[in-house]
């Protein structure tokens, strides 16, 4: 499918636009889509939801930017 | 001036690069009393998946309890529709696309774009204006509180430097 579709702006455009935003966030944050819908779907059904793999990595990103 | 931002607790601030993101961010904060979360605090990350995940944290203020914030993003503007399940209000800004173009070459700013426009499945383009497109015909319909800022309305902010003594300014510059 070329890309010049989504010019068109009809359904079918829409959900490509949408399945393409996905794979390039995922990525921009060097994920997998998986990840990335996972994410999206743990904030749908609870936005208190911790994602508990990653806290590691943001506890320490978190002391980096405080010093 | 922003009193309709007033009911969001959880603010983005997206559009073109060179469209005034950074200033509207920090004045929408200031004026709100909100905590301003830039950009590049996180983008420039050595840990993605973490970045990610801050990212996540700063939008929906999951670990600074229910505190309101606004997060400034032109980075996100292609994908800003898929954070719409927390209902952020997000602001595009708007400003004409010549203008945009002009402080793009000021700044020489424009080797990225061959780059960024892939964002918005397209090999080519001017930038600024399929953002808009994408904006107006996929984004802010889908969007449940979108909103469009327009550049030029900033000027009536005490905070707003005349564009004569702009002209020196660097990227994310917001002051004299």
């Amino acid at each position: 499918m070329g890309r010049k579709k989504v010019e068109t702006w009809d359904l079918e455009s829409r959900l490509l636009y949408q399945e393409w935003s996905l794979k390039r966030i995922a990525k921009h944050y060097k994920l997998t889509e998986r990840t990335v819908r996972d994410k999206l779907k743990d904030a749908l059904r609870d936005k208190e939801a911790e994602l508990m793999e990653l806290e590691g990595d943001v506890e320490a990103i978190k002391e980096a930017l405080a010093k | 001036m922003f009193d309709f931002l007033k009911e969001h607790k959880r603010i983005i601030v997206t559009g073109p690069h060179r469209a005034g993101t950074t200033f509207a961010s920090e004045i929408i904060a200031e004026d709100l009393g909100y905590r301003l979360a830039a950009e590049n605090q996180f983008a420039a990350s050595p840990h993605p998946s973490a970045s990610f995940k801050l990212f996540w944290d700063k939008l929906f203020g999951w670990t600074q309890g229910d505190q309101c914030v606004v997060l400034h993003s032109p980075g996100i503007s292609a994908y800003v529709h898929l954070f719409d399940a927390m209902k952020p209000a997000v602001v595009f800004m708007r400003r004409a696309v010549e203008d945009i173009v002009a402080s793009e070459k000021r700044i020489k700013w424009q080797g990225q774009e061959k780059r960024l426009i892939k964002d918005y499945y397209r090999d080519e383009g001017i930038l600024p204006a399929v953002k808009y497109e994408i904006w107006e015909k996929y984004q802010k319909p889908i969007i449940t509180h979108a909103y469009d800022l327009e550049y030029e309305s900033l000027s009536a902010h005490p905070k707003w430097i005349p564009k004569d003594q702009r002209v020196q300014f660097k990227p994310h510059q917001t002051k004299l």
